[in-house]
């Protein structure tokens, strides 16, 4: 999948059959949410399909925790209809959805332990006691967390009362699983233990996850897909491996991770390989790119700091002084200034040639293939 | 503007009734209809034979200088009493929460009528101190837990920050500490002078032949509805009034409020 | 906090001077338990010390003497009646004031900012206002002619109304606070998990308020039991609370014992109830 145009998309490698596998478990159509002037949510459109893994990225701001409060029905849209398998549910209250919210701080009831918690919504749907108490052991069990059904919440440490809060949710086999951010408040070891946790859970119980986060190697560790957000609208929905790749702008292309920019004008050719004319020194090279550039107008090409390689062999190279060198561990990473083309980013694990010393010239190649074009 | 949910009516209907009786006494004040069956027209006549009354004057000059004195040992009780409170020991400040709750909640009608009886026994003779004595023992507590709510929320760490940079504790507790407590102290003078000028059992009881303004009018009260009373009644709203615009005037009406509304007293030091 | 700890100015000295400076914080405290113990603690004492006196009906002094005669006169009926009156008059506007308070706590928590702070002060200022003078509000309110041809006051209803009219400021700020800080994420988990309006007070709201709808209880319940001043104006004489009687023993019959009897039976009985709530309370909290 090549270039996904932003705000529609076709179903992710990783839906898997729902009930009814042509209906979406989610669908959004126009949503716009507006504060008084400013629109947080701005004509928005996005469907999810059964048993996905989805998420919602974006900095502070960028209208992902709106949009997932309006699915939930806790936040109006001023525009738009909301769809969850097949119902439209824009005027329905919260209670009355099929949908449930894992909330950014859990949102667990601190006057009901761990066992009322989580049987919270089955007692408001009146479910026999016997089978109350099944279902809720079940749900303890799937979670981890069997032995502790009659703690009091404030016992729990942080991961715990995620789980609670998962299983609280889950229990009410909804048709989609809202996620606001809530590994936020962990440390990061056990943010990763929970993220695979999330993940297995979520492949075993086939429930369409939309997960809401601003950290952007979570989402792709753990989705199917991943939308991302700028102020209000989806700048480009796709798989991990799509969005990191073949970014659809360069925004979309530094949120994902650090990027390298080189400036350069189309002269011709299509997304397979566009003709380039670099405008740091006006050689000419070819690159694939995102779709539907015009012809003359000026584009930046996307290079990864990973995608260089110091030394000649290549193919496109450039040289520079090495004004920086940090070694974060698992790879060092170089700042190397380029007359014209700036101060460049590269980043190498285990260095194949030898390194040269801040101050010396360096020379710096990467492949054609590993460039991406997108507009300026 | 969207139909006002049916919470919203009934606040607004207990706020009408809470208010409308001070507003019809008010203007009840005014009217120069004297058996106040109906609005008879506008007269300031019954504010000028009220105040021309010299036991109203009288009873008045007593209650303000009961009030004010009442408020300031009320202060010199409750700020050292609260700043002492924030390093106590636990049982210790639980010793000061319990009497300072049981100070509030005790029937006044209790309190007053031991009192009585010590002044009584060491033969004190009743009067403007005794009455003083009897506010002071509820009043203190009023100002405490508003001002122990205020202190809760001081860090001391700001104090150690004033430490660290040279100043002796009397010294950081006048720079740092004291302009902090401001507005709490403000608004506990103003509320406890308030109920001193407002207070009637305690004032009976203690009083001997003096009379403070609402034993006056308490007894005005309880024979006839005069519109005389009206306008004392009136006048002692307006100065109310005028107390609350006081602090909020002097501290906005945000803070103010926030103070009021923090001071808690079953739970005065968390 | 342990004492001591920060006593000083952040570090603890040994000897005399560490000693010393304790001795200085502790003076802070003084002047609170210093007139708390002469003229709340030992009034109390003295009243407990009366109550088993007994009055020479001839020389009109107070006679020593362990003796529960007044007690026992307290639990005659002539008195048993104003008493139960106090009660339940005190416990129907406590109850009045909780059903008219927590609506109007719960809507003034919900909103935000401006409108907050009006409400607030809405409730503040009847609050501020004298007492005496709400009270004599009712008066007009209840003598008004309008209201038909039965005069509603001097009965018990006006008694009550008084006292709810009265306290009802004193039942909502508690109320209030306790609501303020019930998270709005726990109002939006339970409707998310399908509870809708009247179920999420039920099952959330009001477990979560309850320390404040306690407070306000006691707040609003005990010192109402002891009035004076408004069986006073509304009741016209005619009806007699515990406070009245209790006047009346001081200030007209003389008979102190009993009087004192009748104040300390009253205190105890407060007591064993705020306490007896308090527990409750803090073992749901517990439990909870």
């Amino acid at each position: 999948m090549i270039g996904t145009t932003p705000n529609r998309d076709t179903p992710g490698a990783g839906a898997s059959a729902a009930a009814h596998p042509s209906t979406p478990a989610v669908s959004l159509h126009g949503i716009s949410c507006a504060f008084g002037a400013t629109r947080a949510v701005d004509n928005l459109n996005l469907d999810l399909s059964g048993g996905e893994f989805f998420s919602l990225i974006g900095a502070s701001g960028c209208g992902k925790s709106t949009t997932l409060r309006m699915i939930a029905g806790l936040q109006q849209p001023t525009e738009g209809r909301i769809m969850i398998a097949g119902r439209d549910v824009t005027d329905l209250s919260p209670e009355k959805r099929e949908v449930n919210t894992v909330f950014q701080h859990y949102a667990l009831f601190p006057h009901l332990d761990v066992f009322e918690n989580v049987a919270f919504g089955l007692r408001e749907r009146r479910v026999a006691k016997a089978e109350l108490s099944r279902r809720v052991g079940e749900m303890l069990d799937l979670v981890g967390l069997a032995d502790r059904g009659r703690s009091k919440i404030r016992e729990l440490s942080g991961g715990q009362q995620q789980r609670v809060a998962l299983g609280r949710s889950l229990i009410l086999e909804p048709a989609v699983l809202l996620l606001d951010e809530p590994l936020g408040a962990l440390d990061l070891k056990l943010r990763r233990q929970m993220q695979l946790v999330l993940k297995q859970v979520q492949s075993r119980v086939g429930i369409t996850f939309l997960y809401v986060t601003h950290d952007q190697e979570e989402a792709f560790a753990m989705s199917d897909r991943v939308g991302v957000m700028d102020t209000g609208v989806l700048a480009q929905v796709g798989t991990p491996q799509d969005i990191y790749r073949r970014p659809a702008s360069p925004f979309v292309a530094d949120f994902v991770g650090a990027s390298n920019r080189l400036g350069a004008t189309l002269a011709g050719g299509g997304p397979d390989g566009y003709e380039l004319v670099l405008d740091a020194d006006g050689r000419r090279l070819r690159a694939p790119g995102c779709p539907n550039l015009v012809q003359g107008s000026r584009v930046g090409i996307i290079v990864r700091p990973e995608a260089f390689r110091f030394g000649g062999g290549e193919g496109n190279e450039l040289t520079g002084t090495l004004v920086d060198a940090s070694f974060l561990g698992s790879q060092t990473v170089y700042t190397i200034s380029v007359e014209q083309c700036g101060d460049l980013t590269v980043a190498e694990g285990r260095p194949t040639s030898p390194m040269p010393a801040p101050g010396e010239q360096a020379r710096i190649a990467f492949a054609s293939e590993d460039a991406w074009v997108v507009p300026a | 503007m969207k139909r006002p949910s049916g919470l919203a009516v009934f606040t607004g209907l207990v706020l009408l009734f809470l208010f409308a009786p001070i507003i019809v006494v008010v203007l009840n004040a005014f009217n120069s209809n004297n058996t106040l069956d109906s609005f008879g027209g506008f007269t300031g006549r019954w504010f000028s034979q009220a105040f021309s009354d010299s036991s109203v004057r009288s009873a008045l000059w007593v209650s303000v200088r009961v009030a004010l004195v009442s408020t300031a040992l009320s202060l010199i009780i409750a700020i050292p009493a609260s700043l002492w409170a924030r390093r106590a020991g636990r049982r210790a400040r639980a010793l000061l929460d319990g009497t300072t709750y049981m100070r509030i909640v005790l029937p006044e009608i209790v309190a007053a009528a031991g009192l009585f009886l010590l002044f009584r026994r060491v033969n004190f003779g009743l009067g403007i101190a005794t009455i003083i004595a009897g506010h002071v023992v509820f009043t203190s507590a009023y100002a405490t837990i508003i001002i122990q709510a205020r202190v809760a929320t001081l860090s001391i760490s700001l104090e150690e920050a004033a430490a660290d940079l040279g100043a002796v504790p009397w010294r950081a507790f006048r720079r740092v500490t004291l302009p902090m407590l401001r507005p709490a102290v403000i608004v506990a003078g103003l509320l406890v002078f308030t109920f001193s000028m407002d207070d009637v059992v305690s004032s009976a009881f203690l009083s001997g032949n003096t009379v403070t303004l609402p034993v006056l009018i308490f007894g005005l009260m309880r024979f006839h509805v005069t519109p005389e009373v009206n306008a004392i009644a009136a006048g002692v709203t307006v100065l109310t009034l005028v107390t609350f615009s006081l602090s909020a005037a002097l501290l906005g009406l945000r803070t103010g409020a926030s103070i009021v509304v923090g001071a808690r007293p079953e739970e005065a030091s968390s | 906090m342990a004492s001591g700890a920060l006593a000083g100015g952040g570090v603890s000295r040994a000897g005399g001077w560490g000693a010393r400076r304790r001795l200085a914080k502790g003076s802070l405290v003084l002047p609170a338990f210093g007139w708390t113990a002469v003229f709340f603690v030992i009034p109390l004492i003295l009243l407990i010390a009366y109550s088993f006196g007994h009055i020479d009906i001839i020389t009109f002094t107070v006679q020593w003497g362990w003796t529960t005669r007044s007690y026992s006169q307290v639990f005659q009926s002539l008195y048993l009646s104003a008493i139960g009156r106090s009660l339940l008059l005190s416990s129907g506007a406590t109850v009045a004031c909780l059903l008219a308070g927590f609506p109007v706590a719960y809507y003034i928590s919900l909103q935000r900012g401006r409108r907050q702070l009006i409400l607030l002060v809405a409730i503040i200022v009847p609050f501020w206002t004298s007492f005496l003078v709400r009270t004599y509000a009712m008066t007009n309110l209840l003598n008004a002619h309008w209201l038909g041809s039965g005069k509603l006051l001097d009965t018990p209803f006006a008694v009550g109304l008084g006292i709810f009219y009265t306290y009802l400021p004193l039942m909502v700020l508690p109320l209030y606070v306790a609501l303020e800080r019930i998270d709005p994420a726990l109002r939006e988990s339970a409707a998310d998990l399908g509870a809708g309006g009247f179920s999420r007070l039920r099952r959330v709201i009001i477990p979560l308020a309850m320390p404040g709808i306690v407070a306000g209880c006691i707040l609003v319940g005990v010192p109402s039991t002891g009035e004076y001043v408004i069986p006073s104006i509304l009741g016209g004489g005619k009806v007699l609370m515990y406070g009245n009687v209790v006047a009346d023993q001081f200030q007209s019959t003389g008979n102190y014992p009993f009087g004192a009897a009748l104040a300390v039976s009253l205190m105890a009985a407060l007591t064993v109830v705020v306490l007896a709530v308090r527990r409750a309370s803090a073992r749901r909290e517990a439990l909870a």
